[in-house]
């Protein structure tokens, strides 16, 4: 079948068979077109600008609260306060892709065909942007994390059949008190061969483990007492926990003045639970006793807090990276040897 | 500070040196203004070094030492643009631009902006950030530059003029675009991912970038659109300079987001 080349108003040449001026070479002329593709990039700046506008993920009735009644109408008709996931997202995207794919073979195609200067700079450019936002779309689907926060001593599965284990938390701060370091001293242990390292996590220093890693996101302040039992044995708990009390549990609900500076002064509260029935609440200090338990310390302590990441394909968008990058650069060093 | 001060006097010298010559016509006896942007910008960056030794950090990591960065980049782009194009550089985009750096400083010195020299919190602490806001800034330098020479051409009504001033246009985003595709996205999605556990959040401030990226984009592709050319490139070019701003003042004060650090 003889070949000729196309050349549409805007777009790119298209090598096709003659005979079939058909549907088929129509779409694929459209998609190939530069203007279709200025036009998409247009359409996602402008659906991005406004999406950055629009607080996301709210119930349908907070915007109708906060907003005119028709912007509100609009809002949530249009799906917008769902934006990532919505058509005004997808769909551009998916156009972009395609226009993208059919840009790059049309390209890639014409350097074969057609003898004269090669450049390949764009095209390598367009095969790392595809290959990006493939990857984006794998990590989006099978991204998953959970963020906790782990008090010394706490043990938490990890996905591979692993464990952590918080030893330890280190703290500091500058003179003027903003954070200036934090160091999670971790136990890494694989539940199958007990195998046991040890390990540190700091911020933007990841702890990368077998099918996980394990980030040290933030930290935060919490309220912290010691009790101890009669015969002297000690025990740390936080806000929030269950202490084992009579027949029931007492639980810390933290201090009732936080803020009086002097840990030695806060007051603990604790309130008395049996069957899941609240029956009464304890207010104590330092020193002071809770039936035969004493109140030994009351203080503030910062605990970590932790994001266990699953990611399926960090390395594909650090692939993605470097094809971009190769093609930034390819690009560049050609116009200049041509300006030359 | 006193750096800082020194650098900011040498730019308005430098912006009365070449006003001057451009009321004359003529840049063949101006043989100083650009040594002195040359100068504030070293006199800039020596401020960024000294606030660096006494923080233990590469000092980028507020407002005022970003502003200070960025407007010494400026002025050495500048420099090394005038240099390589001796004679034939319009004088106007040179002096546009060199306005833009006095503005970015005149901000930093404003009490907007504070000026305390604070050691970076740990989220700050990164080799990754460093080379995302020194290169975004270097990217973004040339955007004045484009910005500077799109102004200058939709105010020119001569066309030989014009096809000069759109080839200067051209080649400082097609150098920037390069430069603040690698600084803004790929060394700032690195940096995400090792400090917040993924490359892309949808930010505020992540947005705004990827939307500077995709008019700059937009303006590299519509040159090859006949009906694109001209005033309409132009524009996406001032389009993609007011974004730019807006991502690094407007995003910070307006829109709150993970970039946002106390």
């Amino acid at each position: 079948m003889k070949k000729t080349l196309k050349c549409r108003k805007g777009g790119s040449p298209l090598l096709h068979s003659q005979p079939q001026e058909d549907f088929f070479s129509t779409v694929l002329g459209f998609f190939t077109s530069i203007k279709v593709a200025v036009v998409l990039l247009a359409v996602m700046t402008a659906t991005y600008i406004l999406s950055s506008l629009v607080p996301l993920g709210l119930p349908d009735s907070e915007y109708f609260k906060n907003y005119p009644a028709l912007l509100a109408q609009i809002i949530v008709f249009l799906d917008f306060h769902h934006f990532y996931t919505s058509f005004w997202f997808i769909a551009p995207l998916i156009l972009f892709f395609v226009n993208l794919t059919a840009c790059s073979i049309n390209r890639f195609s014409r350097h074969f065909t057609f003898p004269g200067k090669k450049r390949f700079g764009p095209d390598i450019i367009h095969l790392g942007l595809l290959c990006l936002i493939v990857a984006g779309g794998i990590t989006c689907s099978g991204h998953s994390e959970k963020r906790i926060f782990l008090r010394e001593g706490d043990v938490v599965t990890l996905p591979g059949n692993q464990s952590i284990h918080l030893n330890k938390f280190d703290y500091l701060t500058y003179d003027n008190g903003r954070d200036k370091d934090y160091t999670a001293f971790v136990t890494i242990q694989n539940l199958e061969s007990s195998r046991i390292e040890k390990n540190q996590i700091k911020v933007n220093h990841p702890l990368m483990l077998k099918n996980v890693s394990v980030y040290l996101v933030n930290r935060e302040a919490i309220a912290r007492i010691v009790l101890a039992e009669p015969g002297g044995k000690q025990y740390f708990n936080y806000k929030e926990d269950r202490i084992p009390f009579k027949d029931g549990f007492l639980y810390f609900g933290g201090f009732l003045n936080p803020d009086s500076g002097n840990t030695e002064s806060y007051t603990a509260h604790f309130e008395y639970w049996k069957d899941n029935k609240f029956l009464y609440s304890l207010d104590k200090k330092a020193g002071e006793t809770v039936d035969l338990l004493t109140l030994l310390e009351t203080s503030v302590v910062f605990i970590p807090q932790i994001s266990i990441v699953a990611d399926p394909v960090p390395i594909f968008i650090i692939f993605s990276f470097i094809i971009i990058g190769a093609g930034l650069a390819l690009t560049y060093f050609q116009k200049l040897r041509d300006e030359k | 500070m006193i750096l800082s001060i020194i650098g900011f006097i040498a730019l308005i010298v430098s912006c009365i040196m070449q006003i001057v010559f451009i009321f004359m016509k003529s840049n063949k006896y101006d043989l100083f203004s650009h040594w002195l942007l040359l100068f504030a910008g070293i006199a800039l960056i020596a401020d960024i070094v000294y606030r660096s030794v006494l923080i233990e950090f590469i000092a980028l990591t507020n407002m005022y030492e970003s502003l200070v960065f960025f407007s010494a980049v400026i002025s050495i782009v500048l420099f090394t643009f005038r240099l390589r194009l001796k004679e034939q550089s319009p004088q106007i985009i040179i002096f546009t631009a060199s306005v833009v750096t006095v503005i970015l400083l005149a901000i930093a010195s404003s009490p907007i902006v504070p000026s305390d020299i604070m050691p970076p919190v740990p989220a700050l602490q990164s080799s990754w950030l460093v080379l995302h806001i020194s290169v975004t800034f270097v990217g973004e330098s040339f955007f004045v530059i484009g910005f500077a020479a799109a102004v200058y051409y939709l105010l020119t009504k001569d066309d030989e003029k014009k096809k000069k001033i759109d080839s200067i246009m051209y080649r400082a985003i097609a150098i920037g675009y390069p430069i603040y595709t690698a600084g803004a996205l790929i060394f700032g999605s690195i940096w995400a991912y090792y400090a917040w556990s993924r490359f892309w959040g949808w930010d505020p401030k992540e947005i705004f970038a990827l939307v500077t990226w995709l008019v700059y984009t937009i303006y590299l592709h519509s040159r090859f659109i006949k009906k694109l050319r001209g005033n309409v490139s132009a524009m996406i070019v001032i389009a993609g300079f007011l974004l730019t701003l807006f991502t690094f003042f407007g995003v910070n004060y307006l829109l709150s987001g993970l970039h946002s650090y106390k």
